[in-house]
């Protein structure tokens, strides 16, 4: 016999993300995943973004790390809540666990939560972990055929980070076709260039922070 | 890689009709998956076989319908399915784009016996 079932198969981890999304908006605070290839700059774009707004803001970040606490460890010297998640070999994080980590925080006294999602381009889009927005981040040095490779993400992302631009004259990476490629995937997106490592050009994104952050503590 | 959360997801599912239906065996499963989802068939497949040893689903079939991509526009009306991962009307050249079809992760139904 054949039954009938249409039933969504990510339902039970889109319930938590809900769940979240709600919980965040009463407290009036900003979450967003950082995702992006490993290597690609999250962590040092999160130093340099707390380093930046860590006086004005109340920031707490979730890790989220297949294996290693050291992402987590470079981020101690500021001080701020950090919850570590090891996803214990597995390619991304699920709402359950940021549910978890989130009952860490003070939300009270939080403004912004940073989630570094586990280095891959692929799993990490496809689960709704309650954020606000998705942040893709993707550096000169991994090509730019990316945006193609892996439509799902930066059709999803609401901003894009291209990091490590101080490299770009040392590769092939063509700017031109790059650009082209994310306004027939994804025309709303807020897109920053920048060398983290630098610390250079980060201000178009500290903005996008800011009143993104203005809107939701509205 | 993420294929097998999902295949995890299913059998939750395809075990808790299987009881309230109360089947004892499961032959077939059908989902229904969007294009725009990242779906890997073989690793599915893969998967599913892997995961589903000494469930109720043990000798099941998995069986993968695609749903195209369909687009309203928000700025004339226009409906039409992306092609080449394309967001971009044809008739105004908008980006302003709803997403109808083409996001489902769903279990159409099972096939068993009772
Ligand atoms: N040249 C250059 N290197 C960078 C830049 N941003 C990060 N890196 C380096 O890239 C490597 C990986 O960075 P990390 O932040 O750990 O990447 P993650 O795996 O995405 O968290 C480190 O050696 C960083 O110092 C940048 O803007 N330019
Ligand atoms: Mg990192
Ligand atoms: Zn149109």
């Amino acid at each position: 016999m054949e039954i009938k079932v249409m039933k969504n198969i990510l339902n039970a981890n889109q319930n938590k993300a809900d769940e979240i999304k709600q919980h965040l908006k009463e407290k009036k605070v900003l979450m967003v995943n950082i995702i992006g290839s490993p290597g690609a700059g999250k962590t040092t774009l999160l130093e340099k973004t707390i380093e930046s707004l860590k006086e004005t803001y109340s920031i707490a970040v979730i890790e989220g790390d297949v294996a290693t606490d050291r992402d987590a460890r470079r981020l101690q010297k500021y001080d701020i809540p950090i919850v570590l998640i090891n996803t214990d070999g597995a390619c991304h994080l699920e709402s359950i666990s940021i549910q978890n980590a989130l009952a860490e925080f003070d939300l009270d006294k939080t403004d912004i939560v940073f989630v570094e999602n586990v280095g891959n381009l692929v799993c990490p889009a496809e689960f709704d972990i309650g954020e606000f927005a998705k942040i893709a981040v993707i550096s000169v040095t991994e090509g730019d055929d990316k945006p193609e490779k892996y439509p799902l993400l930066f059709r999803e992302a609401k901003a894009m980070i291209l990091n490590k631009v101080d490299l770009i004259e040392y590769t092939d990476f063509n700017k031109t076709e790059f650009d082209e490629s994310l306004r027939i995937l994804n025309g709303g997106l807020s897109k920053f260039e920048m060398s983290c490592r630098k610390n250079e050009g980060l201000e178009g994104w500290l903005d996008w922070l800011k009143n993104t952050h203005a809107e939701t503590a509205k | 890689m993420h294929e097998f959360s999902i295949i995890e997801n299913i059998l939750t599912i395809v075990e808790e009709i299987s009881e309230k239906e109360g089947l004892t065996s499961v032959s077939k499963v059908t989902l229904l998956i969007g294009k725009m989802r990242q779906i890997v068939p073989d690793t599915m497949s893969f998967a599913f076989e892997a995961a589903a040893k000494g469930t109720i689903a043990d000798s099941a079939v998995l069986e993968m319908e695609f749903v195209p991509i369909k687009i309203h526009c928000n700025e004339c009306g226009n409906e039409f399915i992306v092609k080449n991962h394309t967001y971009v009307c044809e008739q105004c050249g908008s980006t302003d784009l709803s997403v109808l079809e083409g996001q489902e992760l769903i279990i159409k139904n099972i096939e068993g016996e009772r």
